[in-house]
């Protein structure tokens, strides 16, 4: 991982511990009393990842470290009550960073490779990236984009043809932060909060949502029959 | 089995390697009618070897080793694992149970066995654990996962197991539930095993990973799973691979052992 990376990921789970700290936090012991998990079962659960983890470096330790979001989350199966979920989206939408430039739309094609790329962030040391490439955003593995692109998982929703929706202010905005974090809009969202963690750039987002959104992309283009016909998908 | 005939078959597994790694599920049931039996049997063979061998600093076998059904006894265990074992007053799984015995028994190096625990085929690294987990588990093939919970630290570990389970962390917020929780979900083509209906995923590990050119044990599953969820590398047979794998060896009660199977 670069420096800048690790630093500026730093800041942003300082930043979350902060908002912790300053009071959605002091209710936590009473926002887990209606949880999926008791009071007992929590804390063993936090002191068997303590012990779990003593060969990786204090450095790499802070992955393992919940915000808000995430604790309430895991406390309640991803199912918060209706409050706490609200509570979650408000927490989320305030780690939201825009870009200076305004919201733009980047290079398609770029946002292509970075669509079907899971490379980055991953540690330790049996297997972990080097940081020589760029991270990727890995869409393909939990959504459906390109019609004619038939390796896609299912644990998303189906983004074929997304560019219909128009690029008005509304849209561009919306698609940028739900790229950025997910979990402003629907709590406990399964999809990884991108921005929020520094998996993705600004302009990396700008080239996604080309993807989704420019007309000329494939995203955007209809299903080519013969094509996929004579395609082998492997 | 004859050295040099496992070793022409192994590069076979080894140069279908490439298509195979990206064949999605249907090219893999295909590749198992092809071959009699798993890869993995060689594994199995070898880690019997293995297991019977005087090794370490004390020079002594495994054949002492109580795996829960008392000293020696390999049949059946692997189908009541992760156990309670009083000795330890902990639960344990195979794999850390094992090595247990290698430290108490043949008195060998705890972190040279950690370092050694999984093989790397790519770089020549070889895993006397992934052998003797196999060997162990194949002897419970044709039993049934069969955990009882009945010691009160076999349901604590269950419980913590659940928790850690839908514990979400780290750069991509997942946790195993993000992906393991529900039915007919897939990454790309490859598709995910659902912890809560599940009677065939789970008793079918240890596995000849095809893409790996090895057998793959559930803690090396563990190990891959947190590294993909951005995490860092979980400590070998530490407290909360057990309690997760206890949680879901629990929730595959019932189903029958059939090891190594063969997967991508």
């Amino acid at each position: 991982m670069k420096k800048s990376t690790v630093k500026t990921w730093l800041a942003s789970s300082t930043a979350a511990a902060m908002v912790m700290l300053s009071g959605i936090s002091s209710g936590y012991a009473t926002e887990i009393k209606g949880a999926a998990f008791d009071a007992e079962t929590l804390k063993s659960a936090e002191q068997t990842v303590n012990e779990s983890w003593t060969r990786s470096t204090p450095e790499e330790r802070k992955r393992l470290v919940q915000d808000y979001s995430n604790k309430v989350c895991s406390a309640y199966k991803d199912k918060p009550t209706p409050e706490l979920a609200a509570k979650i989206k408000q927490f989320n939408k305030e780690l939201i960073n825009y870009p200076q430039e305004g919201i733009k739309l980047g290079d398609w094609k770029n946002g292509a490779k970075l669509a079907r790329s899971g490379y980055g962030m991953r540690i330790g040391k049996i297997h972990p990236d080097t940081g020589k490439k760029p991270n990727g955003g890995n869409c393909y593995a939990c959504h459906a984009l390109d019609p004619n692109e038939p390796a896609a998982g299912n644990l998303g929703p189906k983004l074929t043809g997304y560019g219909a929706r128009g690029t008005s202010e509304p849209i561009m905005k919306y698609t940028y932060e739900k790229i950025y974090n997910a979990h402003a809009f629907y709590a406990c969202s399964g999809m990884p909060r991108f921005g929020v963690h520094n998996v993705l750039t600004s302009k990396q987002i700008a080239d996604i949502m080309a993807y989704l959104m420019d007309p000329k992309s494939p995203v955007n283009q209809k299903l080519k029959m013969m094509q996929n016909l004579n395609r082998n998908p492997y | 089995m004859n050295k040099l005939v496992k070793l022409v078959i192994l590069g076979v597994l080894g140069s279908s390697l490439a298509i195979s790694a990206q064949a999605e599920e249907p090219s893999v049931k295909d590749y198992r009618a092809m071959l009699e039996d798993s890869p993995g049997e060689f594994w199995v063979d070898d880690g019997k070897e293995l297991f019977h061998a005087k090794a370490g600093p004390k020079n002594v076998s495994l054949e002492k080793c109580d795996l829960g059904k008392g000293p020696g006894v390999v049949e059946g265990v692997y189908a009541e694992l992760p156990r309670y074992f009083k000795d330890t007053d902990q639960v344990m799984d195979l794999e850390s149970r094992l090595m247990h015995c290698m430290i108490t028994l043949q008195g060998k190096d705890k972190d040279t066995i950690i370092k050694n625990a999984f093989s790397n085929p790519k770089k020549g690294k070889d895993s006397e654990m992934e052998k003797i987990v196999a060997y162990v588990a194949a002897q419970s093939n044709g039993y049934k996962f069969n955990l009882t919970l009945s010691h009160p630290k076999e349901m604590a570990s269950y419980k913590t197991g659940e928790a850690l389970f839908w514990r979400r962390s780290g750069t991509m917020d997942f946790s195993c539930a993000t992906c393991h929780a529900a039915d007919g979900k897939r990454i790309r083509l490859q598709t995910l095993y659902n912890a809560y209906n599940d009677k065939t995923t789970i008793p079918s590990w240890p596995t000849y990973r095809v893409s790996k050119s090895t057998v793959r044990t559930m803690q090396n599953r563990m190990w891959d799973c947190h590294w993909q969820m951005r995490l860092p590398d979980v400590d070998f047979g530490s407290k909360a691979t057990i309690d997760l794998i206890t949680f879901m060896t629990k929730e595959s009660n019932g189903g029958e052992i059939q090891v190594p199977s063969i997967k991508r």
